[in-house]
């Protein structure tokens, strides 16, 4: 399609968007739904001026804001939270062919002559009401066991990290749709004109330093107004990059500056009709704002001691996981959308209870000290927090089985991740997966599925929350997805 | 007999006003048609007036005598209908004498007005004493059903049924059978017949007894003229009697639950009762000119006409801006001021909102006076107070909130000590204090950095300790011991001039001492003027090649940061040329080891020196078994020595193990070797 044709097409559903909403002020109709549907938000706020056509939220939502404790790489579910005793009494057997089924493996592993079941090394006990099974190295996470929500059925379609990843975030293996933290973004706008709606923080992992790399698509807007991409916030000097103004530049010819330009680029959209163009002087205005509201949330100073023991030593060294969580926190509190942080170096091929056992470390008190601490703060009931990975790990060792070392590959069939807050029910295990840890028997959640709740909480109908693009109209759960209700408090 | 004609009262009691009333009429028709002469109608009726309100306290008198009727209202009732009794007859004693005195006219006057101002307050307070006070008025505001999920069976069920069919006679006012069933403790007291409900054997209980009496028992309750419990009430009566008769027990919490739960939800909201669906939506103007004018206003949902408004960092919070949402104030259900410039006296302006089920003041200045002056918030859910300057003081207003669930009071003045009593008080409430803390108390505090612009320096190198916490202090040794409390306090940055291993540690009150961090300051006594790679890295790591082996820079433990050169199944070969030709006797070569990278530490290493640049003698070699298992990543520095001899061109042959061992999870593909740094002394 031709950049003409879709400008045209954008302008077309502009117009008509704005024909409604005209009509039915006219109409003086006093019902707030029909008003949700045209001006609800009414400010020239380019970003509230499209959320005004959506008619959000579907329903009351339980959870305003969302932290995604996205641990990159596939933890493995054998050493976290799916206790599979067979596995060691089994350990180096081979794995039966009729678990297996002759389902598909990656290349790494495919033409291993055999596949020697592993358990894990190390042990598990019962934790909370829930009696939920947690590994001895998430010693911190066993304490909130009565606080979250233990999904074991997790399932996905993509076998190798960069689709798996993109498939949890987009809800597509390929590259190009909008993330979540844009698709919420998107539907329910900002309530901090200050702080971008979707921030996201990176920490690398010390199990696997030079794990799998990240791209920044993966916190991409996708075909969405590009206002409403993820913004990295980097650890040290400069926060948000090429964001301080040259040396000797004041705000007061800055501010003249950005009037100019705006007055320019809106003769430029009088004439095209693009709505980039309203995004652009938008996002030009927000980094304005940030030049004072990023230091402002990122000078942790003032935070006191016993919440850096709270969130662990490693809480005072910028850049890592604990600091990012600490972050998070300020964000929510800041009224932030969406704060999506990534942990990498989950992904143990071989040396896994070593490097496992670091990566756990490096998550483990932050994590559990995240809750607590929203919870104290009465934020845990409208912030939905999510822990997990992309995918799981083989219940069989990729490379031989040794003494104290052996590996997993991954495995997208079942796996683990937490969620916790924000109108989920807290204390609960759910789903299982049969005792060889290979195949879900109960309760599966599909990513979809995953999405669809995570939306739902939100006050959003997954299949109601569309963007029109090239003819289609897109959606985060593509053309599956159903709320786990089970799931919900 | 007497007592018959008493309870005639209650049909005698409408002939006086019905006649009054009359009087009244008589007296204005006679204004407007003075032709006509109404003069012996209007005293007949007066004369009629005067004798039903005499009959009236007579049978009032006479009720009262029984002795279920006492109290200040009675009493009020009585001397008020005696002197409206009086007053009738000083109309009618006047009107038969002002037809021949015209000044009588006025005190006439003013009399029959006074007759019907008190006509009308005799007749609300009987009217109280039988219906209740503020019958009158009774609030239709819109109640609040508690939702089954959190109601008390007692004070949520049983004490609404008793309200509606027995208070309206056992009251203090209506003292009948001198039993006042408005408190617990007299409902259980019972009145003349002793106890009427037996805390030990609660079946038994008369209360249930006269229940049960069949309709035309005397001594059956309620009596047969006045409305009966129904058959679902009754049940409800029985199972809370028979359970206990507690009352504060939950109704899910009662014995027996599932088998009355069809009932009890009759009596019940169901949980989270939605009372936006009976308000009126906004109207859809007021609400585009409140959010063009920067209120922060949000639809709880598209379905039902709740609000949520965000004050939150709001730092010029005024009056005016509670004014502005007059309009929408019964929409409100979520009012957020967090970190908001709220004030005790803006507090008052909360009221307004009365229909709010969650309301934050996190973060404000906000103290119980103002918490003191929230009213009666009925709907009120959640309440959050965390870091404000509320304290005990409040405890009261807060147990008061009919529905409150949630309630924040971390970094409060409440102290642990009242949070407890608070929580004994209302169980069913969650007060959400500060969290257990002894779950993070053994948390160690982090190692120090140890900051330098490298590890390998020609003279001198600046080196700093830091680490970005307030009130640590930390110890060093440049001596190779480990550091201990009695060790240098660090306080500024410090230079080495040899090679040197800092170790440094922190400590801090209330903290687990860090563990030690230490680092190896090597110096490099030789300039590398050119470096010749025989054979070359692979092209993903090479690009700095060979210039970052050389540059006093070592690697991180992330293989692609650029300082590292790596090799695929290869050895690295290579001659440097110093700037001049000196004594040499180490040569040290960093790499790095991450085996699940597929990255080895070598397996030989080989040092050749040479004058001339063409001959070359072998003048150090050693071997290094392969790893026996996987390992995290690690970076090492080999260092061979050999005896001092003169060289200008130094070759440095490093052997990889070429395959991954049979261990590992690719036994047999490729390995690498990554180096960073070549030092030659």
């Amino acid at each position: 399609m031709s950049e003409k044709k879709i400008l045209d097409e954008r302008s077309y559903s502009m117009n008509r968007r704005a024909f409604l909403s005209k009509a039915s002020i006219g109409l003086g109709t006093a019902s707030l739904a029909s008003l949700l549907g045209t001006s609800f938000f009414k400010p020239a706020d380019a970003q509230n001026a499209i959320v005004n056509s959506l008619n959000l939220p579907h329903f009351a939502p339980k959870a305003k804001q969302v932290i995604y404790l996205f641990q990159s790489g596939g933890p493995s579910q054998f050493e976290l939270f799916d206790n599979k005793p067979l596995l060691r009494t089994m350990q180096g057997q081979d794995l039966p062919e009729s678990i297996r089924n002759g389902q598909r493996l990656t290349g790494m592993t495919a033409n291993q002559s055999e596949f020697p079941l592993v358990g894990s090394k190390f042990d598990f006990k019962r934790y909370g009401n829930s009696g939920a099974e947690i590994s001895s190295i998430l010693p911190y996470t066993s304490k909130i066991a009565d606080e979250i929500c233990i999904v074991k059925s997790m399932h996905t379609e993509a076998i190798n990290h960069d689709p798996a990843i993109t498939f949890f975030q987009t809800g597509s293996q390929q590259p190009g749709r909008p993330a979540m933290g844009s698709w919420l973004s998107y539907g329910l706008g900002s309530e901090n004109e200050n702080l971008p709606n979707f921030v996201v923080l990176l920490s690398r992992g010390t199990g696997r330093p030079a794990g799998q790399p990240l791209y920044s698509r993966l916190w991409g807007n996708g075909f969405l107004h590009s206002l409403h991409q993820g913004v990295q916030f980097r650890s040290g000097k400069d926060p948000v990059l090429y964001l301080n103004d040259p040396d000797g530049m004041s705000r007061a010819s800055k501010r003249n500056l950005l009037d100019k330009v705006a007055e320019l680029n809106h003769k430029q959209y009088e004439s095209f009709g693009d709505p980039e163009i309203t995004s652009r002087i938008a996002q030009y205005e927000m980094a304005y704002k940030m030049q004072t509201s990023v230091p402002e949330v990122m000078d942790v100073k003032g935070e006191s001691d016993q919440t850096y023991k709270m969130y662990g030593p490693n809480s005072t060294v910028p850049g890592t996981f604990a600091a990012n969580a600490l972050l998070a926190r300020r964000l929510i509190e800041k009224d932030v959308r969406f704060v999506q942080l990534y942990h990498m170096g989950w992904d143990q091929h071989g040396d896994l209870p070593n490097a496992i056992k670091k990566q756990a470390e490096d998550v483990d008190q932050a994590s559990a000290a995240l809750i607590l601490d929203l919870k104290q703060r009465g934020l845990l009931d409208e912030t939905l927090v999510v822990w997990g990975g992309e995918f799981g790990r083989t219940n069989y060792s990729q490379g031989a089985i040794t003494s104290n070392s052996y590996g997993r590959d991954h495995h997208p069939r079942c796996f683990s991740i937490w969620m916790a807050g924000g109108g989920i029910k807290p204390g609960m295990v759910y789903g299982e997966t049969d005792d060889f840890g290979y195949n879900i028997v109960k309760d599966p959640v599909h990513v979809h599925d995953f999405q669809a709740t995570m939306l739902h909480q939100l006050g959003i109908d997954h299949e109601r929350l569309t963007y029109k693009y090239q003819g289609r109209r897109f959606r985060l759960t593509d053309v599956s997805g159903h709320v786990i209700k089970d799931l919900l408090a | 007999m007497l007592e018959l004609l008493g309870r005639l009262h209650p049909l005698v009691l409408h002939l006086p006003i019905g006649i009054l009333a009359f009087a009244y009429a008589l007296e204005v028709y006679g204004i407007f048609k003075k032709e006509e002469n109404l003069s012996s109608a209007q005293s007949f009726t007066l004369l009629l007036a005067a004798c039903s309100a005499t009959i009236s306290v007579a049978t009032g008198l006479l009720l009262t005598r029984g002795g279920d009727y006492a109290g200040e209202l009675v009493s009020n009732h009585k001397w008020l209908a005696i002197g409206l009794t009086v007053i009738c007859w000083t109309l009618f004693v006047i009107h038969k004498a002002y037809g021949k005195n015209a000044k009588l006219k006025g005190p006439y006057y003013t009399l029959m007005i006074s007759s019907a101002v008190m006509l009308g307050i005799t007749g609300h307070l009987g009217g109280s004493i039988t219906h209740g006070e503020n019958f009158l008025f009774e609030s239709n505001e819109l109640a609040v059903i508690p939702d089954i999920e959190n109601a008390v069976l007692y004070a949520d069920v049983i004490h609404p049924i008793i309200e509606k069919k027995c208070i309206s006679c056992h009251n203090p006012t209506k003292l009948k059978g001198e039993y006042n069933m408005t408190t617990p403790e007299l409902l259980i007291a019972g009145g003349e017949n002793g106890e009427a409900i037996l805390v030990d054997a609660p079946s038994e209980s008369p209360f249930l007894r006269r229940l049960h009496l069949p309709m035309n028992d005397d001594e059956h309750m309620p009596p047969d003229a006045k409305p009966q419990l129904t058959d679902d009430e009754l049940k409800l009566v029985e199972w809370w009697i028979s359970t206990g008769a507690s009352f504060d027990q939950y109704v899910v919490e009662t014995e027996n639950y599932d088998e009355y739960k069809p009932i009890a939800e009759k009596f019940l909201a169901p949980p989270d009762v939605d009372i936006f669906s009976k308000i009126e939506k906004p109207d859809s103007s007021t609400i585009v000119r409140l959010v063009s004018n920067g209120y922060k206003l949000y639809p709880v949902s598209s379905g039902n006409s709740s609000v949520y408004v965000n004050f939150s960092n709001r730092s010029d919070l005024k009056k005016r801006d509670f004014d502005q949402l007059r309009k929408i104030r019964d929409n409100v259900s979520q009012l957020n001021l967090d970190s908001s410039s709220l004030t005790d006296q803006l507090m008052s302006q909360v009221n307004r909102f009365k229909h709010l089920e969650k309301l934050e003041l996190q973060n404000t200045t906000i103290t119980s006076e103002g918490i003191n002056s929230l009213k009666e918030l009925k709907f009120l859910k959640s309440l959050n107070l965390f870091n404000t300057k509320v304290d005990v003081t409040s405890m009261e207003k807060l147990l008061s909130f009919p529905q409150l669930r949630s309630l924040y009071l971390w970094r409060t003045g409440y102290t642990p000590a009242q949070i407890d009593s608070l929580r004994k008080k209302k169980p069913r409430l969650d007060v959400i204090y500060e969290i257990n803390q002894d779950i993070f108390s053994d948390v160690s505090l982090k190692a120090p950095i140890i900051n330098s612009k490298s590890e390998i320096f020609n003279d001198s190198m600046k080196v700093s300790l830091a680490l970005s916490f307030q009130g640590v202090s930390i110890y060093y040794t440049t001596d190779g011991s480990d550091p201990d409390s009695n060790s240098t306090v660090y306080e500024k940055p410090f230079y080495i001039k040899e090679t040197t291993t800092v170790k440094a540690f922190v400590q801090k009150k209330g903290w687990d001492s860090s563990p030690i961090n230490s680092k190896t300051f090597v110096k490099s006594g030789n300039k590398v003027k050119d470096v010749k790679m025989h054979n070359q890295p692979h092209p993903g790591y090479k690009q700095l090649a060979p210039k970052n082996l050389v540059n006093n820079k070592t690697g991180s433990l992330v293989f692609s940061d650029g300082e590292w050169v790596g090799y695929e199944g290869a050895h690295a070969r290579n001659t440097f040329m110093l700037e001049k030709e000196n004594e040499i006797s180490t040569v040290s070569v960093g790499a790095l080891e991450s085996t699940s990278s597929y990255i080895f530490f070598p397996a030989s290493i080989e040092v050749s020196t040479s004058e001339d640049g063409k001959k070359f003698t072998k003048v150090a070699e050693e071997s290094y078994a392969i790893a026996e298992g996987a390992n995290g990543a690690e970076r090492k520095m080999y260092t061979l020595k050999f005896e001092p001899v003169k060289a200008k061109w130094v070759k440095v042959d490093v052997l990889s193990h070429l395959k991954n061992p049979e261990w590992h999870e690719a036994p047999g593909a490729k390995c690498w070797i990554f180096l960073d740094e070549f030092i030659i002394n």
